[in-house]
């Protein structure tokens, strides 16, 4: 009996430790490949000039859509700052997703809006639009806003696609701020390819506590909240050397719904953004991906690392802790609705790296980690726990996951350098050291909740679980890791 | 009396070119690096001519292009810009400005135009 | 000490390992932060001397473009004695250069090349066209096609073919540039598709820098790669090159749609009506992107009548098509009546 326990934890220590093993190579090659990916970025880039972009008339006109829920107090800035964006060719679609507030009027109010009576073909169905305003004044010629019923964001976005006019269509959320050069810069990777480009996505940045005026970033500050400064880190350490490295071997899933640009008629022949869904940003993007494989056409997705595009990040633990169980009920919606790519050669990288990837390493990490602990804590009840090697296993562990973070921290500031104070760094490097203590526990609980979350509301599919869930993604907070 | 030019453009290097160039022709030059600074002078300020950039921080040339003509009608404009796409040009027209000029320009045809279209609003 | 080694002995080999990776991993953290603040400390240093640099150069160019009152070759001398020294400086006075020559045409671009020349540039960015990174190479070929200077044909060539896309993409821009005739050769033997990054900037610089005869665009019509014919269709719009009407009224009837939608786009840009009829007999047997296309070029130089005389019944299958019509019956029929009221007789003939 004895001998017999003795095997059994050895098997499972060792299982616990090559899963550690794998995932840490996983992201020593994710970092690799980000480095490279980046150096080649800024080498590429660092010339050219816009000009004959700006001058173009064969640039892609672009459709920006904004959905708004509630947002009369920053509504009418966040319009403003986007009519100052530098590009030759655009239109701002604003969809009023059914406010109980002033948001519709003060629009309509500040841009002279009137009703206008324009036919438009519902490509993708959505919930019943009220009308379409134009403004009067030359000046906001390119802006137009649709108000609707209320059907969630997704629906919103649907709403906006069916009546942009344009062949690109970019989706933010309405709060962020972005860049004037943002669409210029977004737009590349559908120029200068010879595949087809289905989309291409940024990076985002945190604007908590940022100076910002008039819908512009005037100042670059830290935030004075750890778990805004935490996921600061966690948000290098996605974009700089996650998606960094997945748009290196074109293996994107995600583009984050804050900030992206698709090619509106590989949308459209998509159907759209999913409402059955909370992660519909990632799930459309799969759909997308995997039309265009079955389909059997050449395509990419791109992916831009300049900071473009500012969001605020929930520094509410209870806001936060909502939107990652949300978050990781989206990716698991996400990887089910599409289980047939896991592991499928006729999918390629997507079936064969992507979709494992986020099987293993986003959905089950925080599992496996979860059963880890209670495996520990088990030994610990029974006296099995040596606690020398388990500090030399704990120092492993942390000295990786500093490293890692170090690393992030270290792209940052050899690319783009954002956050200009010595004083900030030093906060960042503390915060590093800290996270895995008093953030990464907490984060991890999230993901289980979201898995409970997905296995409760598994059972009651139906209308019932959806209605009161419509408006949540317009919490403050959207923005995916 | 000196003849006061506002100059509203982002870019220093076209700003001091420009302000060389009209202060030796004998105008007085007033310059606005952005949109919001532009509106802070035109409300309180008066000019006999305003040259502006189209895409401007905070607010945009053709939002200041509409607010001048609607509050401050008679002040001749003229747009500088980078875009010289028929749409963006004839929609600036339509909006009431005197001239347009694309960049890269010249500054002695632009000392020229300013010239002119002074000479056409009195 | 001699206790720890022999500790350190009796541990299985996992643990040995994980304690060496663990300090490997501690060293490795420490390291990348004494980096990042090495980093930060030559970037800061770099952004002071930059914007300093920066200031010093835009009061001397601009004094040297405009002020006749400007000692020339004392300030001059002055400079490069003080200021263009390192490479780290040079690189900054030619972005300067580059963004003056951007925003001003006409004497001053000559004056900018001059300027160019007399700090020393040149060697130094022909010495980058021989570099063995790349980056280099397109860059100094940037710096080249932007300013219209000629480098030497022997370091040109060779770039023509090189490894990279970047800078074979220079490379064309710098000889379209620079050409005096025929500056789209290369298309005759061109290997890949235009992307169109590439068809912009090839627009950009016959456009605003090739100073030379604009070739005729027939000669490509024919050409097997698709992009390339696309591209010639577009620019006899752009370059008015109305002697090619007849050759695009024959590639209206193309077998790829991506050419039949360029050539009508075309010639309703250089608003040849005659193309209506035409296409109102193609209408009915035609794809729906071509359909959209026609009534595009409806709304843009057609009328009320011509819109009346398509064949639409198969267009109601297509949603998006038949809503596009929708709007244009539409805006068709409100100019109508406002001539109506303004007393004109077009709606006797449209009816």
């Amino acid at each position: 009996m004895d001998i017999n326990f003795h095997q059994i934890t050895e098997i499972t220590s060792w299982l616990f430790f090559s899963y550690g093993l794998f995932i840490c190579t996983g992201y020593f090659f994710s970092a690799i490949f980000s480095l490279i990916e980046l150096r080649d970025y800024k080498k590429r880039h660092n010339f050219e000039d816009e000009v004959a972009l700006l001058k173009s008339s064969n640039l892609p006109q672009i459709s920006v859509l904004a959905p708004a829920y509630n947002e009369e107090v920053n509504a009418v800035e966040n319009v403003r700052s986007l009519l100052t964006l530098d590009y030759p060719s655009f239109e701002i679609i604003i969809i009023n997703d059914g406010s109980t507030d002033g948001t519709l009027q003060i629009l309509l109010d500040t841009f002279d809006m009137v009703l206008e009576a324009m036919p438009y073909y519902e490509a993708i169905p959505t919930k019943k639009v009220r009308g379409v305003y134009v403004s009067k004044q030359n000046a906001y010629k390119n802006l137009k806003i649709i108000d609707k019923e209320n059907g969630g964001k997704a629906d919103a976005l649907n709403a906006g696609i069916n009546i942009s006019q344009h062949p690109k269509i970019c989706c933010i959320d309405v709060d962020c701020v972005l860049e004037r050069d943002a669409l210029l810069k977004l737009i590349r990777p559908f120029l200068n390819n010879e595949k087809k480009v289905i989309a291409s996505g940024g990076i985002i940045r945190i604007a908590n506590n940022c100076i910002i005026e008039d819908g512009r970033i005037i100042e670059v500050k830290l935030p004075n909240s750890f778990a805004a400064r935490a996921q600061i880190l966690e948000y290098f350490r996605a974009f700089l050397m996650g998606r960094m490295a997945w748009s290196k071997i074109d293996g994107l899933l995600l583009i984050s719904g804050a900030f992206g640009m698709f090619d509106k008629e590989t949308v459209i022949d998509v159907g759209g953004y999913s409402t059955k869904t909370v992660g519909e940003d990632m799930e459309l993007l799969v759909r997308m991906r995997r039309m265009m494989q079955e389909k059997n056409i050449a395509y990419t997705v791109g992916f831009i690392p300049d900071p473009l595009c500012w969001t605020e990040v929930p520094q509410d633990w209870k806001v936060l802790y909502r939107q990652r169980t949300r978050w990781t009920r989206g990716t698991i919606e996400t990887l089910l609705t599409h289980k047939r790519l896991l592991f499928n050669p006729k999918y390629k990288i997507l079936g064969l790296l992507s979709a494992p990837y986020w099987v293993f390493f986003e959905w089950l990490a925080p599992i496996i980690e979860f059963f880890g602990l209670l495996y520990f804590t088990m030994l610990l009840a029974m006296g099995q726990i040596d606690w020398l090697i388990v500090g030399i296993f704990f120092s492993l562990v942390y000295s990786f996951s500093i490293l890692f973070s170090l690393t992030a921290l270290y792209f940052e500031e050899f690319s783009f350098q954002q956050y200009k104070k010595p004083k900030y760094m030093l906060i960042l490097i503390g915060t590093a050291l800290l996270e895995p203590f008093l953030y990464h526990p907490f984060v991890m609980w999230a993901a289980i909740k979201g898995n409970i979350d997905f296995l409760r509301g598994k059972k009651s599919w139906g209308e019932m679980s959806r209605k009161g869930l419509t408006n949540r993604d317009y919490r403050k907070d959207k923005p995916k890791k | 009396m000196k003849k006061r030019i506002l100059i509203i453009e982002d870019n220093p290097m076209v700003v001091k070119s420009l302000a060389f160039k009209l202060i030796r022709d004998g105008y007085e030059v007033v310059t606005a690096a952005d949109g919001r600074d532009a509106m802070e002078r035109l409300k309180t300020e008066r000019f006999s001519l305003i040259l502006t950039d189209l895409m401007l921080p905070f607010i945009s040339g053709s939002q200041l292009i509409e607010y001048i003509k609607k509050n401050i009608p008679g002040v001749p404009i003229i747009v500088l810009s980078t875009s010289n796409q028929d749409d963006i040009i004839t929609d600036a027209f339509n909006m009431g400005v005197d001239d347009f000029i694309t960049k890269p320009f010249s500054p002695n045809e632009l000392s020229l135009r300013v010239r002119r279209t002074l000479a056409n609003t009195n | 000490m001699n206790y720890l080694f022999s500790l350190f002995d009796s541990w299985p080999f996992i643990v040995k390992l994980n304690l060496i990776l663990s300090i490997l991993f501690f060293s490795l953290a420490i390291w990348l932060i004494g980096s990042v603040y090495y980093i930060r400390y030559t970037k800061t240093i770099m952004n002071i001397k930059r914007r300093e640099l920066e200031k010093t150069l835009l009061d001397f160019i601009s004094s040297y473009l405009f002020d006749e009152n400007f000692d020339k070759s004392s300030e001059l001398t002055k400079l490069k004695k003080t200021h263009i020294n390192t490479e780290f400086n040079l690189k900054i006075t030619i972005k300067q250069l580059l963004i003056f020559n951007e925003n001003l045409k006409g004497a001053s671009t000559e004056i900018l090349k001059e300027l160019f020349m007399f700090l020393g540039l040149y060697e130094y960015v022909v010495s980058d066209l021989k570099s063995r990174a790349w980056e280099k190479k397109a860059r100094a070929l940037h710096v080249f096609s932007q300013l219209y200077i000629k480098a030497p044909e022997e370091v040109i060539s060779p770039l023509i073919n090189d490894q990279r896309l970047e800078v074979r993409q220079q490379a064309v821009l710098y000889i379209l540039n620079l050409s005096e005739t025929n500056p789209l050769e290369f298309l005759n033997t061109l290997q890949d598709e235009l992307t169109l990054w590439q068809q912009i900037y090839m627009e950009h610089s016959l456009k605003n820098s090739f100073k030379g005869e604009i070739p005729n665009f027939s000669q490509w019509t024919s050409h097997p790669m698709s992009s390339v014919v696309r591209f010639s269709i577009r620019m006899m719009s752009e370059f008015n090159q109305f002697q090619n009407i007849p050759i695009l009224m024959t590639l209206i009837d193309h077998n790829e749609e991506s050419v039949r939608k360029a050539a009508i786009h075309s010639l309703s840009k250089m608003g040849h009506i005659d193309l209506i009829p035409k296409l109102i007999s193609k209408f009915k047997n035609e794809t729906p992107v071509i359909k959209k296309e026609i009534l595009k070029t409806i709304n843009h130089i057609g009328s009320y009548n011509h819109l009346l005389a398509l064949e639409v019944k198969e267009i109601t299958e297509n949603k998006s098509l038949y809503t596009y019509y929708s709007s244009l019956e539409q805006y068709f029929k409100s100019t109508l009546s406002i001539k109506l009221n303004m007393g004109d007789l077009t709606v006797k003939e449209a009816s």
